[in-house]
């Protein structure tokens, strides 16, 4: 079944696994632009991957690719994934043991308009596109991490996919080489003419490879948009924390919000009920003394914990409220802050953002 | 308690596991004291022997075709699809392992044989006789050896990492493609092991043989009955062929020696 104005992936559906887990997604993604599924671990997202990929059968909802309805229960319609034209990068890859690499490659190209030699010949030009001509009469046995996923990439792109799905790629990485292999993966992924989802529970990863991000938690979205939009406004304590932010929870009303018995002026208002306020770890200051002229969002508290991050430095504060202050790595020695140390902090009105909690 | 006490084994129990040792050992070594070895070559070469060999070898051969042919078949439904009786179908399919081969002979007999169930109406209609034909022994040695091909390709299939067969769904292959390429070479050491596990049983099958098949020279009389046989007549031909089934044995034995018996 085909609607021709349709362009690139729509997802929306809902699937059971068992009593206690269920998954409800819904994503679009244009051809040409990289979606990134961000969520914790069990979150759901290697099912949502099953799901679209045709391995798990979807019980509500509807997944189209290119205008061809793939899987839609009420219409009776299951497309087999060998039909899909879907390219999947697996979590931990899995190459065929045993077959070579170049063997590997050219499994998805055979019966697809290749014979076994042409299949083998288009194999090497992919192995070597991804810089591994000289690995191809290798076992994936043989490889490291890095070049097991180039040929795990190289196989997915090979089979001429519609739509390239890639399970956590670059999790089972080694640290010191996650970066370069980001990068490499970035050129690659844009190179790719149709819609890419990757899924990845490392908010950098999302934020640097993807134009547009849908959060996963517990079997739901719990936010989509920009990178910008989740770091400014993040929706849960999940996404606060993926992009850094401070989030609370209170109850507005005539411009105050009440959060957790200590009340903080906000810009708005008109705002009023339950409302989530945000604002960035760097909006909060400071003061190993009572500010001058003292800013309305002032108050005492102790620092918990300090975390460096080369020049920067976040200070952990509990009372009364939970925070993440952020500053230099100077300030903490120029103010000679410590874990312990009582100190003032203030926060502007104006970098407060406020919206209605859902 | 000092380390070395801790490490001492209980003196009953070597004691016990020696005598295990000398219990395998001693009937090889009574075999060896008995063998005539000038004479071998001779007592290999004589027609009883060699007549039993071919047929061994042949139909040895033919019952682990057969086995594969429909015991991995056999072991993909049991270890893939769920249906009702599933357990009891494995029962059933596994029975001939613990069973006694000659009861095995009998049923088979009761069932195949000229007046039997399936072999009344199968000699009407072809003329077709199983039982003390060539066709018997492979048919007895396939019962009592096709069990021990499926027990072990059910375990590897159900083992073995299904993700696989869905990445080679992504790129496009069917059932059938997914099932040769992937399936089939993936599970291929345990499946390996079952055929030559299921060919050494048929090959030394003796009891459903001899209770279905019966004792002819050159048609259904194979080395294991050779060796039944000559014990009466000529005790020498007897540990010519021990012999050479132990020779067997043991190649079989050393061409598995990574997976049965891989030393710790």
């Amino acid at each position: 079944m085909v609607a021709p104005d349709m362009t690139g992936l729509q997802a929306q559906f809902s699937l059971k696994r068992d009593a206690d887990y269920s998954l409800a997604l819904d994503l679009s993604i244009e051809p040409g632009q990289t979606l990134a599924l961000l969520g914790p671990n069990g979150a759901g997202k290697t099912t949502a991957i099953a799901a679209i990929a045709g391995l798990l059968a979807i019980d509500t909802g509807q997944i189209s690719l290119s205008g061809e309805i793939l899987d839609d229960p009420d219409r009776d319609i299951f497309v087999a994934p060998e039909m899909r034209h879907i390219g999947v990068v697996f979590q931990d890859y899995l190459l065929f043991p045993h077959m070579t690499v170049a063997a590997n490659v050219a499994f998805g190209m055979e019966g697809n308009g290749y014979d076994r030699a042409g299949a083998r010949q288009k194999a090497a030009s992919y192995l070597s596109a991804v810089g591994l001509d000289e690995m191809a009469r290798m076992k994936p046995a043989e490889l490291s991490g890095g070049q097991r996923q180039r040929v795990a990439l190289a196989r997915a792109l090979a089979a001429e996919p519609a739509l390239l799905l890639l399970d956590e790629p670059l999790s089972a990485i080694d640290v010191t080489t996650r970066a370069s292999l980001r990068r490499d993966l970035s050129d690659y992924l844009s190179q790719f003419p149709g819609p890419r989802l990757l899924v990845t529970h490392e908010p950098s990863e999302a934020f640097l490879l993807a134009d547009e991000i849908v959060i996963l938690e517990d079997g739901n979205v719990t936010q989509a948009g920009s990178a910008d939009d989740i770091r400014l406004a993040p929706k849960t304590d999940y996404a606060a924390d993926v992009a850094g932010s401070n989030l609370l929870r209170g109850f507005a009303r005539d411009g105050r919000v009440e959060v957790g018995g200590h009340v903080l002026v906000i810009p708005e208002a008109d705002v009023s009920g339950e409302v989530l306020v945000s604002f960035h770890p760097s909006a909060v200051a400071v003061h190993t003394s009572r500010p001058e002229g003292s800013p309305r969002n002032t108050w005492a508290t102790q620092i918990e914990r300090i975390e460096r991050h080369r020049e920067r430095a976040r200070l952990r504060l509990v009372t009364p409220l939970p925070l993440t202050a952020e500053v230099t790595t100077a300030a903490v020695e120029g103010l000679g802050l410590d874990v312990g140390s009582q100190v003032w902090v203030s926060v502007k009105a104006t970098e407060l953002r406020v919206e209605a909690a859902v | 308690m000092s380390s070395r006490a801790r490490q001492r084994s209980p003196l009953v129990l070597i004691i016990l596991g020696s005598i295990g040792v000398v219990f395998f050992v001693m009937p090889f070594i009574g075999l060896l004291g008995r063998t005539p070895w000038r004479d071998l070559a001779s007592l290999l070469g004589e027609e009883i022997v060699l007549d039993a060999l071919t047929l061994s070898v042949v139909t040895s051969l033919a019952a682990t075709l057969i086995s594969a042919l429909l015991g991995v078949p056999l072991a993909w439904l049991l270890a893939r699809v769920e249906f009702p009786g599933r357990t009891l179908v494995r029962g059933v399919v596994l029975t001939p392992l613990v069973l006694p081969p000659v009861v095995g002979g009998a049923a088979l007999l009761f069932a195949l044989g000229r007046r039997g169930l399936l072999g009344e109406p199968l000699f009407d209609a072809t003329g077709l006789v199983l039982p003390f034909s060539t066709w018997g022994v492979i048919l007895a040695t396939t019962f009592v050896a096709m069990p021990f091909l499926v027990i072990t390709v059910e375990g590897a299939l159900r083992n073995m990492d299904r993700r696989y067969e869905g990445a080679a769904a992504t790129l496009g292959a069917g059932r059938w493609k997914v099932f040769w390429r992937v399936t089939i070479p993936m599970i291929s050491p345990s499946l390996l092991s079952g055929l030559l596990l299921a060919w050494a049983r048929a090959f030394g099958e003796f009891g459903a043989t001899i209770t279905f098949a019966g004792n002819l020279q050159g048609r259904t009389q194979t080395l294991p009955l050779a060796v039944f046989v000559s014990l009466e007549s000529d005790r020498d031909v007897a540990i010519a062929i021990s012999l050479l089934m132990v020779a067997v044995s043991l190649l079989v034995l050393v061409a598995m020696r990574d997976r049965w018996w891989r030393p710790t």
